[in-house]
């Protein structure tokens, strides 16, 4: 069995990005992210083929992957966001329903249509970056501070109920 | 007289018909903006309804940028209050994200709306579902007051209104239901369709303790004249809907009507 | 500003910059200016002078389209058209329409391609004023099963999820439209989008600067999204020069969240202007962007305008002038009013609606004030960056194209093998005869509380826009592309003669139409031939379909033609008109559905079947034959029939109605079963082929015993046979089970394009 993550993000400034960044504004914390980055990873649990199946995969689906306004890579510790900022200090926060239908609906489909995939997870990735002398550990527990909603006014990438969020490195 | 506030959110678009259906029953309604505070403040009104649509285009997750505007600050603190508060679709999502609903611990946020879940789809549903509230809230809010046994449909437009709940508060979220999906003779719901976002205990619409803030992913507004009902529902709804004169089809009130009927009747309007 | 450019200098400033403007076109322009135009005079040109904004192409032969009825107050020419509508409470209202296509962004990126199709034409009917009280999507797709089925399952769901994400956002409720699928579109979608609404009479609003401007300063106010450089038209031009790494120049980004909160406030804006007596004008940024506003606005008033780019709100600093003047950035209007209340309205905008914290940059801003001077002059940075005498900018270019006729004559199949309950039950469970339930089950058609018939519960959508009043609105929209194939003026005769009957099916009149024309390339004699038969069609099929009194045609008041639509190889797609009829029912409550309602009624038949099968769903779905003899056309008893059935519906005696189209009389029966869940259909008529599946226009309508006692039926009504127990269809010799098939008949869609069954 292999794990490939790829993540998928728009070419023009994502919307959804400039909302939350709005919304981490108005919450007036003393050390907030400067920059805010959104973009989707799909994470597939394959029987063979590795990537050159997932490579060939996106090439099907416009759904997941529409190369007139998305760019995609497959995720690794030594590739570099496009269009991310190198001067500041960047943090991810990776969010997932618990459960969700587009995970559910795309793992049936791929199967049904003859690919080795045995399942694939669908998350959305926030990418928060920081000045860029602030100490490391404090960037972390600062972004982890803004991945749960624990209450109305705390928190607010992800519902403690019905997601969960993990550090991405 | 008494008096209701729709609260507006950037990209609410179910504040008109809304405020129309308050005033028909009876109540002086009045829509503000999220920034409208002051005017609100100095105006508080006997119930705050916060309509559906998509506040901030539901971006990050829905309803929890509105959550957090100012002007929730007032209608968590009438919330506390008592006041009857609604929360339609949008709205209901506002609830669960502010922690007013279920509102355990008023502010800590205990539940959620979730993407649909739904064999072989995901996203936006619309369709007419069915109804039945718990006698428990039929009993405490005042939106469900005057509602009776029997089972009624209403409208869903939604992609997000799974309710979800922690595994441990399960049970003491029973006590909470204001609304079950059900079939249309109002037996319980087996799933998919009757249940049509995969809710937990086919939970509709949620209440707190107290009964008087109500979280609905049905929306009542658009189904208030019976001629909002669609000709080819089933049930004694969908009878009176084929069956009804000209001026019945004008007159009668449709079946989300009672929502708004039962907070008139809690606010002692005429 | 440079001297007068020579011809291969200009040839490579036209090619360099991506235009899609002729040498010819521009040397035109250079003669204009009088010099080497600037980037920004190009740009603006290139896109004024393009076939979507000109209309160079089609122009003459729109104009034999009927335009005029009593109840027009607007035609063709401005954003949107607009005719009478009803009087409640003393005031006059008028509906407002609009027709567009956005077929080519929708192929490349079909999610923003519809989303923003939606967009634009709400944008057209918000700026005459309106409140926008319903959309509709009239979808053209390739074969989802066919060779390239692969891609056209990937556009049908994203266009879909485009249209949920964006219309559900705006709060404007989606009335359904219709789908299609044929190998013709295989490589060229068609997404057509109607959007509605209603406005008092007095308080329409014009796109261009009032008369008062020439007496008292005017300015420009633009509002909305901070200008950047999407849908900036060269794509050559924005990957090289713009952005390195974002190669988007292309690309029209959607935001419904501001269009919502923008449209509100534009309302509050109105509702200001009105109260203080002001005149105004109002136009929505589409194609071409600002320096099309700004223009148009100025020159449809009579007057020119300076501009300061640099006025400007933009999310992206340094963009060039000729970017920021013609960029297609999406969600923005511009406003022109007397200089006194600028500052008001600005504070509706930036304060009272918070536009600059809801999105960043985003404010209302002036940026232009009209001059005497009948000279478009913009600025940026201190430069000039335009500077061309006004009128040249509107006055367009004509070209007459040749046409060269397309010998379609197919030959019928030899032999037509028909088993009723085998074919009727194929055809249900086809792509083509399946239910669309799927697709209208994301789209919010409630919104607003005015939606009185929902899709799929009648052949029209009937809702009821202005409260109070009792007056309903139907609308519905059609196109057949297999008529249009083999017959292009009978597929634009047959596409108002649906439309029509789908309207007149709810008990509603028609009061006018709206078209829109896909085609191929023009330049190609055959494309240019059958975009002319079209017309033709519709044109006959409007003046015999008036229903205003008198020899009134139907009044085709908005539209639109989109060309080029072709595969990369140079196929064109079948000709394929699309028309949209809005109809007016003076009473909602006699809005008439396709629910059967009494077991033992009696079902009758409008219309005499006819041996008249090409084109239609029983041939190509059961004989796999497109067959050659379309539908014939007869004005003259289509209007008896629509005047028969509305006279029946307004006498309270029709309990269903049903138009009978696309699989002929058994299909529209097996619908209303469906639709019905507990009733059926027993007919008592022949069990052929041509009286089962024929597409002869007609109607089938539920009425009680007693009616066909009472009343004497005219030759061209017929008793079909009577409403039965149960889920079913039957004739002599054939029944089907449609709780059997019901399953098949509402997930097929859903199946195949969503979940890829099968495939």
């Amino acid at each position: 069995m292999e794990s490939i993550q790829i993540a998928v993000r728009l070419r023009t400034p994502d919307p959804q990005a400039v909302t939350a960044l709005n919304a981490i504004k108005a919450m007036r914390l003393q050390l907030p992210p400067i920059k805010l980055q959104r973009s989707e990873l799909w994470d597939f649990e394959l029987s063979s083929g590795g990537e050159k199946i997932v490579s060939e995969l996106v090439g099907h689906f416009t759904d997941i992957v529409n190369p007139n306004k998305q760019s995609w890579f497959f995720t690794g510790k030594d590739v570099l966001f496009e269009g991310e900022d190198p001067e500041l200090q960047w943090a991810g926060i990776v969010v997932r329903d618990h459960a969700d239908s587009v995970s559910k609906n795309w793992t049936s489909l791929l199967k049904r249509r003859g690919f080795p995939v045995d399942s694939l997870r669908y998350s959305v990735l926030w990418r928060l970056g920081y000045l860029k002398d602030t100490d490391e550990a404090l960037v972390k527990k600062m972004a982890l501070d803004l991945s749960v909603s624990n209450t109305r006014a705390g928190g607010l990438l992800s519902n403690p109920v019905s997601q969960e969020v993990a550090f991405w490195t | 007289m008494s008096s209701a506030a729709v609260i507006r959110f950037p990209g609410s678009n179910c504040e008109f018909e809304t405020a129309r259906v308050l005033r028909y029953s009876g109540i002086d309604t009045r829509i503000y903006n999220w920034n409208d505070i002051e005017r609100l403040s100095d105006n508080r009104a006997d119930a705050y309804v916060l309509p559906g649509g998509f506040s901030f285009q539901d971006r990050i997750r829905a309803g929890v940028v509105a959550a957090r505007e100012s002007i929730m600050d007032l209608v968590f603190e009438e919330a506390i209050n008592g006041k009857p508060v609604l929360g339609i679709c949008n709205g209901a999502q506002v609830l669960l994200e502010s922690g007013l609903v279920p509102g355990w611990k008023p502010g800590s946020v205990q539940g959620a709306l979730a993407g649909n879940l739904a064999p072989g789809r995901s996203g936006y549903l619309s369709g007419w579902v069915h109804l039945k509230a718990s006698p428990e809230a039929i009993e405490r809010c005042p939106w469900l007051c005057s509602v009776d046994q029997e089972s009624f449909p209403l409208p869903i437009a939604h992609a997000e209104g799974r309710f979800v709940f922690r595994e441990e508060d399960m049970d003491r979220v029973k006590s909470h239901i204001g609304l079950k999906y059900c079939k249309e003779n109002g037996s319980a719901s087996s799933g998919w369709p009757e249940n049509p976002n995969g809710s937990a205990l086919d939970i509709a619409a949620l209440m707190n303790a107290e009964g008087n803030v109500l979280a609905m992913m049905p929306h009542p507004e658009r189904s208030f004249h019976l001629w909002q009902v669609p000709p080819d529902i089933g049930g004694p709804w969908g009878d009176r809907r084929r069956n009804s004169s000209l001026k019945e089809l004008e007159e009668l009130p449709g079946p989300g009507a009672v929502i708004f009927k039962s907070l008139a009747k809690y606010l002692g309007v005429e | 500003m440079s001297k007068k450019p020579s011809r291969e200098e200009l040839k490579s400033e036209v090619s360099s910059r991506g235009l899609a403007m002729t040498l010819e076109e521009a040397e035109k322009l250079t003669g204009y200016v009088d010099r080497m135009p600037t980037p920004l005079e190009f740009h603006l040109f290139d896109t004024m002078w393009s076939e979507h904004c000109s209309y160079k192409s089609s122009k003459p032969v729109l104009k034999t389209l009927p335009t005029d009825s009593p109840g027009v107050v607007i035609g063709p020419g401005e954003d949107a058209g607009v005719v009478s509508f009803c009087l409640h409470d003393g005031v006059e209202w008028d509906l407002v329409v609009a027709h567009e296509s956005h077929n080519h962004p929708s192929q490349v990126l079909p999610v923003e391609g519809a989303a923003t199709g939606i967009g634009g034409i709400v944008r057209d009917v918000y700026c005459m004023g309106a409140r926008v009280t319903g959309s509709m999507d009239l979808l053209r797709f390739g074969n989802p099963e066919g060779s390239k089925g692969e891609t056209t399952r990937g556009i049908v769901r994203g266009v879909v999820e485009g249209i949920w994400k964006y219309g559900n956002a705006l709060g404007v409720p989606n009335m359904g439209g219709d789908t299609e699928f044929h190998p013709g579109y295989d490589d060229n979608c068609l997404v057509n989008v109607v959007a509605f609404g209603v406005v008092p009479h007095d308080r329409v609003v014009h796109s261009f600067v009032p008369r008062e401007a020439h007496k008292e300063p005017y300015v420009l106010i633009l509002t909305g999204k901070p200008t950047d450089y999407t849908g900036f038209g060269g794509a050559t031009f924005a990957s090289a020069d713009l952005d390195g790494e974002l190669g988007m120049g292309s690309v029209q980004v959607a935001d419904p969240f501001l269009k919502r909160v923008l449209s509100e406030a534009n309302q509050a804006v109105l509702d200001m202007l009105f109260e203080k007596g002001v005149k105004f004008g109002f136009k929505d940024l589409g194609a071409g962007g600002i320096a099309c506003v700004t223009s148009e606005l100025a020159a449809h008033g009579g007057l020119g305008i300076d501009v300061d780019l640099d006025s400007v709100p933009v999310s992206i600093e340094n963009l060039p002038p000729e970017v920021i003047a013609c960029s297609e950035t999406q969600e923005r209007y511009g406003l022109a009013v007397p200089a006194s209340v600028a500052d008001e309205i600005l504070a509706v905008y930036n304060e009272e609606f918070e536009l600059p914290r809801l999105f960043p940059h985003c404010r209302a801003a002036v940026i232009g004030k009209f001059t005497s001077k009948p000279v478009y002059n913009v600025i940026c940075r201190g430069e000039s960056a335009a500077e061309t005498p006004i009128n040249y900018i509107t006055e367009g270019v004509v070209y007459q194209r040749e046409e060269r006729p397309v010998n379609s004559k197919a030959p019928e199949p030899v032999e037509r093998p028909c088993d009723p309950s085998k074919d009727l039950a194929k055809i249900l469970t086809s792509i083509s005869g399946c239910s669309r339930q799927h697709i209208w089950s994301y789209y919010d058609s409630e919104v607003q509380g005015v939606t009185r018939l929902r899709p799929g519960e009648a052949d029209s959508c009937v809702s009821v826009p202005v409260h109070g009043s009792r007056a309903g609105l139907a609308v519905s929209g059609d196109g057949n592309p297999w008529y249009g194939e083999l017959d292009p003026f009978l597929g634009g005769a047959h596409a108002v003669g649906e439309a029509v009957r789908n309207v007149v099916a709810t008990g509603a009149t028609p009061i006018c139409a709206t078209d829109c024309l896909n085609f191929g390339n023009p330049e190609e004699p055959e494309a240019f031939w059958q975009f002319k038969q079209s017309v033709a069609g519709i044109a006959e099929s409007c003046n015999a379909l008036g229903f205003s009194g008198g020899d009134y045609p139907l009044p085709i008041v908005s539209g639109n033609v989109s060309f080029y639509n072709q595969s990369t190889g140079g196929k064109a797609i079948p000709p394929s008109p699309i028309v949209a009829v809005f109809g007016k029912i003076h009473d909602h409550r006699k809005a008439t559905d396709m629910v059967l309602r009494q077991e033992g009624n009696i079902v009758l038949l409008v219309g005499t079947r006819k041996d008249e099968l090409g084109g239609s769903l029983f041939y190509r779905t059961c004989l796999g034959h497109h067959g050659g003899t379309v539908p014939a056309f007869k004005g003259s008893l289509e209007k008896k029939m629509a005047d028969w059935v509305l006279g029946v519906i307004h006498d309270k005696r029709a309990y269903s109605v049903h138009d009978i189209s696309g699989g002929g009389l058994a299909v529209a029966g097996a619908e209303m079963a469906f639709a019905s869940r507990k009733l059926g259909i027993n007919f008592s008529l022949d069990s052929n082929p041509v009286t089962l599946f024929s597409e002869t226009p007609g109607y089938l309508m539920e009425v009680d015993p007693r009616f066909v006692e009472d009343v004497t039926l005219p030759e061209f009504v017929s008793v079909a046979g009577k409403v039965c127990k149960g889920c079913l269809v039957s004739g002599n010799g054939w029944s089907v089970d449609l709780d059997e098939l019901r399953n098949q008949w509402s997930d097929k869609l859903a199946s195949v394009i969503w979940r890829e069954e099968g495939i």
